[in-house]
């Protein structure tokens, strides 16, 4: 498997080699090696072509569905005692079949780390609803305390998910930047409920900076240079979109209503408003995501090399309507097919742009892995930290 | 003799790889062979990764590096023969197992959908009726100060407030069970009763105006009595969070239950057991109304103009309705009852007494 730098001819090597007429009388003719074709005069090494590494999967759906369906009845039987195993598995399957210049991508999460996670977890959320629906104020305190403990929480589940990725030996991590994560969780939140939301795809962006920022590979660092405008372009399309649609179900029901179609209600409304919200929203996030992923993947760099990506808007809506189709339709059950198809594609479209060879990168010193708890409560919230 | 197997060695200080042929030895060391890496380790010392489907098998040696290798089903060959615990391949047989997988799917189906409409609506009611009155009290209240916005005071006039509670006091014979307390508000021009937990029952003008009849009046209240001894309140918050549980169970992963392909099933699951409740609400005041002696068509009277007012929708979206169709709703209350005399013993017995 390819996985070396172009060769690169070294400066003093041997240019000639002895000719018959050099060589010494005691060779025989036979033993003198036929001189070799003359080379130019050794100057400096040509600078390597920079190669174009494309992320690939090899996933397929007929295995991660029996994967995952064995999985989940093991889960129900155990009570969700093995939904710890469960994810680990995932992990392991999506990342193991992720690969670059040949290689995969390993998760060495010990699942007893994430089984404790997931417990406390789930406590907290049955604290909260049942509790707290009961005791107003409970759920006003988890809130609080949940806002306070997210950038614990984050911080803690990067460098869990990081330490425990492997690429060709050398393992990821983060930062344990405790200062950063509170900035962007406690005081920027803040600010976006004071401009009453405009400052929100800021935020998006300075979250996207506390995750690439503070992720390593082995000492190699990676940095994100992405600008703000892109995201206030991307969030504005997708919010013209969904009020759009909200306002054009809104005008339907009054053509109907005065057309006498259908009887003027508040339930009739409601629906309608309900159902284009709906869609509104389902349309929202497939504008969004992929200017946004390609924004900040052409704008990630690890040390001298860079990411880049180009995802297509028309293909990610058509793949996104599929797929909710898919789950819908089949009950849920051909949710393994869709990850299949959305991480193969997703994928595909990232490349690394490597300049000159990832040889160079040195191992980091041995450091203490993070918690898991707070590996779960991320993904509870939808956080996605990609790599 | 085992055969080696290629393998990349990667020695953990950078990511630079060497194609070496692995095997283990029968001294019980694993063998790393190449022209550069000539390595031994005792086989207890490397950690190997489980068997996972074609996902590239992982070797971590204890002095930092790591091995990589597609041979998944040598080194599975390998394990075997030492003898070490098939524990690790047993969880990759029963993913490989096509058989298996169909039937694990519809166990899964069956299993879910068991829960999500027996198993989930049993243990909430069983659970409901234990817990103690007094919580429902503070949930009561909140939801009582969401309905008591500014200009909802209600423009009833004692007269017809007392006329209200009186008939509250027809349904409530037994001396055991608390008279719930009324409120009035005005919401808009809506028409509407709510059950609140605490025994509180909240009416708008609306509704006190649209019943002409004192009967009308005490139909609704019967139904919304129904909903405050059933427990319906509590009943309906832990038949969502167990019903958000499972899913999360199910689909191994909570961030699901953000994603829109999640929230519509969801949505329809909380309209269909709002549908149940109505429905033992229904058949809790068909009873209660019975017993008061107060004829039972005085539901269906309310009830139509309600439905008329609220402005019948067409057939498709009826389903996402929280209440089950005006028509099959009426229909228990307009057929001819049962003799509420009838009892067990015969007539010549009765007179025996």
């Amino acid at each position: 498997m390819e996985n070396g730098p172009l060769p690169v001819p070294e400066p003093g090597s041997p240019t000639t080699a002895p000719s018959p007429e050099t060589a010494p009388p005691e060779w025989a003719a036979s033993e003198i090696p036929p001189p070799l074709p003359p080379i130019e005069p050794a100057g400096p090494p040509p600078t390597p072509a920079p190669v174009r590494a494309t992320f690939e999967f090899h996933g397929s759906a007929q295995e991660y569905f029996r994967i995952w369906i064995v999985n989940t009845l093991l889960t129900l039987l155990t009570l969700g005692v093995f939904a710890a195993w469960a994810k680990v598995r995932k992990r392991r399957y999506l990342r193991g079949n992720t690969r670059l210049l040949g290689h995969s991508f390993h998760y060495t999460a010990e699942p007893w780390r994430v089984l404790i996670g997931l417990v406390l977890v789930t406590l907290l959320f049955l604290a909260y609803s049942v509790f707290g629906a009961v005791y107003p104020w409970v759920r006003l305190g988890a809130v609080v305390m949940i806002g306070c403990l997210m950038p614990w929480i984050v911080i803690r589940s990067m460098m869990f998910n990081a330490y425990h990725t492997v690429y060709r030996g050398l393992r990821f991590r983060c930062r344990k930047n405790y200062a950063h994560a509170f900035g962007v969780y406690l005081a920027l939140p803040v600010l976006c409920v004071v401009t009453l939301g405009l400052y929100y795809p800021a935020f998006e962006r300075r979250r996207r900076q506390l995750t690439i920022d503070n992720h390593r590979y082995g000492e190699a660092f990676f940095r994100f240079d992405g600008k703000t405008g892109p995201f206030y372009g991307a969030y504005t399309l997708g919010a013209l979109i969904f009020f759009g649609l909200v306002m054009l179900g809104q005008v339907v029901v009054t053509l109907l209503t005065l057309s006498g179609a259908l009887k003027a209600g508040a339930s009739l409304n409601f629906t309608v408003g309900f159902i284009s919200g709906l869609i509104g929203m389902f349309l929202f996030r497939i504008i969004i995501f992929p200017r946004i992923f390609n924004h900040v993947w052409n704008h990630t760099h690890l040390d001298r090399h860079s990411f880049s990506a180009s995802l297509r808007a028309g293909t990610w809506l058509k793949l996104q309507c599929v797929n909710i189709a898919a789950v819908i339709l089949s009950a849920g059950l051909l949710y393994p097919w869709t990850v299949m198809r959305t991480v193969r594609y997703t994928l595909s479209c990232l490349t690394l742009q490597i300049d000159g060879s990832l040889d160079d990168i040195q191992a980091f010193g041995q450091t203490k892995s993070g918690g898991a708890a707070g590996d779960s409560a991320a993904e509870m919230f939808g956080l996605d930290f990609g790599l | 003799m085992n055969t080696p197997f290629p393998a990349s060695y990667f020695d953990g200080r950078t990511p630079r790889s060497q194609p070496v042929m692995v095997t283990l030895l029968p001294t019980d060391e694993w063998q790393i062979e190449s022209p550069t890496v000539q390595l031994r380790h005792a086989f207890s010392a490397v950690k190997v990764s489980d068997r996972l489907a074609r996902v590239p098998r992982h070797f971590h040696l204890p002095d930092g590096a790591f091995l990589e290798t597609e041979a998944n089903d040598e080194v599975d060959a390998l394990l075997s023969r030492r003898g070490s615990s098939r524990l690790h391949l047993l969880l990759h047989r029963l993913e490989s197992h096509a058989r298996l997988a169909a039937a694990a799917t519809l166990i899964i189906v069956a299993a879910v959908t068991v829960t999500l409409y027996l198993g989930i609506p049993y243990g909430a009611r069983r659970i409901a009726l234990m817990v103690p009155t007094e919580l429902d009290q503070t949930l009561g209240q909140t939801s009582l100060r969401a309905l008591s916005g500014p200009g909802t005071n209600s423009l009833l006039s004692p007269a017809d407030k007392y006329r209200v509670r009186r008939q509250c006091l027809r349904l409530i014979t037994s001396k055991n069970e608390p008279m719930p307390r009324l409120e009035f508000r005005r919401i808009g021009d809506m028409a509407n009763a709510f059950a609140l937990p605490g025994n509180l029952i909240v009416l708008t003008d609306d509704l006190v105006r649209m019943a002409t009849t004192d009967d009308e009046l005490a139909a609704v209240l019967a139904h919304e009595i129904g909903h405050l001894r059933q427990r319906h309140a509590l009943q309906s918050l832990l038949r969502q969070s167990s019903a958000l549980l499972l899913v999360a169970t199910v689909t191994g992963d909570l961030s699901t239950l953000t994603s829109t392909a999640a929230l519509l099933p969801f949505l329809l699951l909380q309209k269909g057991y709002s549908r149940d409740f109505e429905r033992e609400a229904d058949a809790f005041a068909l009873e209660r109304l019975r017993a008061a002696g107060i004829p039972t068509t005085a539901f269906a009277t309310i009830l139509k103009k309600l439905s008329a007012q609220n402005g019948a929708v067409k057939q498709p979206f009826n389903y996402l309705n929280t209440h089950p169709e005006t028509e099959d709703r009426i229909q228990p209350f307009v057929t001819p009852a049962e003799p509420l005399e009838s009892n067990p013993l015969t007539p010549i017995e009765k007179a025996g007494r």
